[in-house]
């Protein structure tokens, strides 16, 4: 019997010996200073945001990068990421840790916060100094100065402002409806701060991009009522002219049970990508003259983000898998040839180049 | 802190205790036939004097995290708590009321804060068991009977104040006469829930205080029992309880929550008893009423309505149970159950009934028990796999027995799985799987000691395991994907010395686990080959105690392994951590306005250790209680 409570006492013991984490090295100012950067979401409820690294040199990928370097996690909800480079700066945005964490672009060393929103979507550089913010919950744009790293002030827009684009010295956001509907985009102009227009297109409008020949697209996702499938309606991809302020062509999806996402365009500015549906959607490639949706994807998959590398033409997707696993970054050529597959963090949300 | 013992003080004014002290070492006395039918070779975990004298055990999620086997993980104390045994998660393991299954059939779970296991006699059974006890029942079974009425009129109180506001009270008043009796029992707890701890996820580590934890709890039982003749007896009782809790963000979240969690339950169960001769007879109807409702002012859908969504469950039980002592060593026990159980509410609308029979033997004699059981089980008009058990317990001299048992557990799906707006899968199929353990225990009384050990091996499968996946439309919809594989090792010792007045005991579990993933129909599913997600693979529990004449006292400690959070390979672990809680109680000698008094004193987590039992929510630090009772 002694013997036992001496067993059992040992097996207490061991487990009660902590394992001495190494001491990280802090990177240098080039470690991650040209690659893609992934925003890996985290558990919605318990769990925090991580951020990847993947060298597409040298395909290598390098997982929970600002933890390491900085021994403190991000923060809840890892929405998206904004890099500038003539700031030599990246800013990680935390949509339910309603803040922006600023970090060192080459080695992500933190550096600052900037806090005050409701809830952070995305940002866009508009002059040296100055940053939008889109704030989905207060349905406003922020302008954030980024010498003090403060909000000076909010530009009151539609339903939950999404992505912002920068066409000239005007910002088109769209406003993705939030938690309900809406289906305008705001065109501010960025000299003065003040909406200039507001133009119906579609039902909860999400991504956008302009084309080589300076039309706008806008991708609109549709009304999704989960509780009534009847009021669902179909999405819709909108050619819009910013100059005369009119929508040159539209195209609707044929069900209402397909909601897309994520528009984005190549290089040339000719092709435009999307996902056809959120959380487990397929590459759709179209080409800007087309006067039909394509009819079959073009990378057959369940990815939950997609944008293209503008300098080198690829395209990249993730997967989520089941949300509670590591997720998978892709990268394709052009042509939608697989290049490589990477294991990155949980709920891979955006893709960042630099 | 001083306003913390302003509390203390006020407490004693206005809350009272509800055990009488010469009923705190109860002999647990369960009327459920069928648990005593199983008891033979499953580990079995009561609730013991001395805890009950400290009051430290108000919810099931106070008391289980003290069997090595079982993790318990909630937000915040009072919050919503599930937990997990030998790898099987909060819905695979039953919780029975007088024999009657609660776990909510909408969501399959039982949430541990909700179970006062301080006014209810509750027994731990670990071990797969659903030849006895039906769907859910594959990790281990909690069985909660009310305390046994003793003759006459008594009254009992209990005012109990602790750290962050805390304040409980309870009221017990019991009549009892040869042929009738009553017990009615009121419980209440409530916390503003506000304490502080170094924040050690931002660069200086800030204190941070807990928000949006409040909570405020109340349970009312009545239980009326009437002898109809010598061979006959009637009873109803009934559970009320009500929860208004809040429900909080995580610490890296920007804001507090607004999101509220109420939870409502009427529990009626009635029975008549006969036992004549060789013949036992148990009829039991039970009608079970769930109503939940959860706001949420910050999230809106569609149409701009702040999200308020309700889930209401009634479930009517009928059962009949009959045994025949064939001889004096053998009986034969039988039982048929039809249930049927029906959701509504935000998003869900739908039904589903079950009808069981399951029939069994039980041989002793001398130092040997053996059983066998066999279940039928009819879901929704169709069969499912019967459900066989088998035990048998030996004991080989000494002081030393062998026992073994085996048996297929099931888990049929919950309402809200099948029935859930958009993406409930009627088309489910129950969790299902085979487990086994054998184990080695030694029950010796020396004298002045008194000593137990038990050590056992076990292994589990679990097929069919559902998950949620996004589907098409941004529809996620529960699938049968995953087979799981739990094994392990548990070790139980308990040491006990009577000298005089003197009680001594040392009581230790430790608990080794390894639940991994199979196989999976995700494809290139990284959980395969990784532990499951909060079970960890190593609990130790330890507990000193001490008592003299009036004098109470005990020390314990628990070491909680490193779990995963999720399956992804960075941030996805909770360090493992030790907490340390003691406690001492004092009976005074002479009644004190014709009450009897006691006072007890408990500090937890007294190095305090920061620690989370769900990631990015902290748990309190030290802490404390002090409880006051009177009874009459």
């Amino acid at each position: 019997m002694r013997n036992v409570f001496f067993i059992a006492l040992c097996a207490g013991l061991l487990c009660s010996c902590k394992e001495k984490s190494p001491k990280p090295t802090p990177p240098s100012e080039l470690t991650y200073s040209r690659g893609v950067l992934i925003s890996n979401e985290g558990p919605f409820s318990a769990g925090s945001g991580t951020l990847s690294w993947y060298d597409n040199q040298n395909n290598t990928i390098e997982n929970d990068v600002f933890q390491r370097v900085n021994n403190f996690p991000l923060g809840s909800v890892f929405h998206a990421i904004t890099v500038d480079p003539s700031l030599n700066q990246a800013y990680f945005i935390l949509n339910n840790s309603q803040k922006i964490v600023v970090s060192k672009l080459g080695s992500l060393q933190y550096e600052g916060e900037i806090t005050g929103f409701s809830s952070p979507r995305y940002m866009l550089k508009t002059d040296l100094t100055t940053a939008y913010v889109t704030d989905w919950v207060s349905n406003s744009v922020a302008i954030v100065d980024l010498n003090s790293n403060a909000i000076q002030a909010n530009i009151p827009v539609g339903v939950g402002p999404e992505r912002l684009l920068a066409v000239g010295n005007r910002v088109v956001v769209v406003n993705s409806g939030g938690f309900g509907v809406d289906s305008t985009i705001s065109v501010i102009n960025s000299a003065t701060h003040v909406v200039e227009n507001t133009y119906v297109v579609g039902h909860n409008p999400n991504s956008l991009v302009l084309d080589a020949n300076g039309m706008l697209w806008i991708l609109c996702g549709g009304i999704n009522d989960f509780s009534n499938p009847a009021n669902s309606t179909a999405g819709k991809l909108i050619q819009f002219d910013l100059t005369t302020g009119n929508v040159v062509k539209q195209f609707q999806f044929p069900t209402t049970t397909e909601h897309p996402v994520q528009l984005c365009r190549n290089k040339m500015g000719n092709k435009l990508y999307w996902l056809n549906n959120a959380y487990a959607g397929s590459v759709v490639e179209m080409d800007v003259q087309d006067t039909e949706l394509p009819l079959s994807p073009m990378i057959n998959g369940t990815f939950y983000a997609l944008n293209v590398d503008l300098a080198t033409d690829e395209i990249y997707t993730t997967d989520a898998l089941d949300y509670q696993q590591n997720g998978i970054l892709r990268r394709f050529t052009i042509t939608g040839n697989l290049i490589d597959s990477v294991q990155v963090g949980l709920i891979p949300g955006g893709i960042t180049f630099n | 802190m001083k306003n913390e013992w302003l509390l203390l003080f006020l407490a004693f004014a206005c809350r009272a205790f509800a055990q009488q002290p010469d009923t705190l070492l109860p002999e647990v006395t369960v009327v459920d036939e069928r648990y005593l039918w199983l008891k033979t070779a499953q580990f079995s975990l009561q609730q013991d004097s001395i805890q009950l004298k400290l009051n430290q055990l108000h919810t099931a999620a106070d008391w289980l995290p003290q069997e090595s086997s079982v993790h318990v993980r909630q937000y915040a104390p009072g919050m919503v708590a599930s937990y997990s045994t030998h790898g099987a998660t909060s819905a695979q393991n039953a919780v029975l009321w007088g024999g009657i299954p609660i776990n909510s059939p909408a969501t399959g779970l039982s949430d541990l804060s909700l179970v006062p296991t301080s006014i209810f006699q509750s027994t731990f059974l670990r071990g797969g068991s659903s030849a006895q006890f039906g769907s859910g029942a594959m990790g281990s079974v909690l069985a909660l009977q009310s305390p046994v009425v003793t003759e006459g009129i008594h009254v009992a109180l209990f005012a109990q104040a602790g750290s962050f506001l805390t304040l409980n009270g309870g009221l017990e008043l019991s009549y009892g006469t040869p042929k009738f009796t009553a017990l009615t029992r009121l419980y209440t707890t409530r916390s503003a829930n506000t304490y502080t701890f170094s924040n050690p996820y931002q660069a200086l580590q800030p204190i941070d205080t807990m928000r949006g934890a409040a909570y405020n709890t109340r349970h009312l039982t009545q239980l009326f029992e009437y002898k109809l003749n010598r061979n006959q007896r009637i009873e109803a009782e009934l559970w009320y309880s009500l929860a208004d809790r809040e429900t909080p963000n995580n610490i890296l979240v920007g804001n507090a929550s607004q999101a509220k969690l109420m939870d409502e339950n009427w529990r009626v169960r009635m029975g008549w008893h006969l036992a004549k001769y060789k013949h036992k007879v148990d009829v039991g109807y039970a009608f079970l009423h769930e109503w939940q409702r959860y706001t949420n002012p910050l999230v809106s859908d569609i149409y701009g309505r702040a999200t308020d969504d309700t889930n209401r469950t009634v479930s009517q039980i009928v059962r009949v149970d009959y045994i025949f002592a064939i001889s004096k060593h053998l009986f034969w026990q039988n039982g048929l159950q039809y249930r049927f159980d029906h959701v509504s509410g935000s998003n869900r609308e739908g039904h589903q009934n079950t009808n069981s029979a399951q029939s069994g033997l039980l041989f002793k004699q001398n130092n040997f028990e053996a059983q066998a059981n066999l279940r039928a089980e009819i879901w929704n008009n169709q069969l499912l796999p019967l459900s066989p058990f088998a035990s048998v317990k030996w004991g080989i001299g000494s002081g030393f027995s062998i026992s073994a048992f085996g048996g297929y557990n099931y888990r049929v799906p919950s309402l809200n799985d099948r029935f859930w707006v958009p993406g409930g899968n009627p088309e489910l199929n129950p969790e299902n799987g085979w487990s086994y353990e054998a184990s080695l225990i030694y029950n010796k009384s020396l004298g002045l000691w008194g000593v137990n050990f038990r050590a056992a091996l076990y292994k589990s499968l679990m097929n069919d395991l559902i998950q949620w996946l996004p589907g098409t439309g941004n529809i996620w919809r529960p699938m049968n994907v995953k087979e799981v594989r739990m094994q392990g090792a548990d070790v139980n010792a308990n040491v006990e010395l009577h000298l005089g007045e003197n009680f001594f005991q040392l009581r230790g579990g430790w608990s080794f686990n390894k639940s991994e993933v199979l196989q999976s129909h995700i494809k290139n599913d990284q959980s395969i080959g990784q532990q499951l997600i909060y079970q960890p693979g190593f609990k130790a529990t330890h507990q000193v105690k001490y008592g003299i004449k009036r004098w109470s006292a005990q020390v314990s400690h628990r070491y909680i392994g490193q779990v995963n959070t999720n399956y992804a390979s960075t941030n996805n672990t909770l360090p493992a951590y030790h907490l340390l809680d003691v406690g001492a109680a004092y009976r005074l000698a002479k009644p004190l306005f014709w009450m009897n008094w006691s006072l007890a004193l408990n500090i937890n987590n007294i190095t305090n250790t920061y620690y989370e039992n769900i990631a990015y929510f902290p748990m309190p630090g030290i802490n404390m209680n002090l409880t006051l009772r009177a009874s009459l």
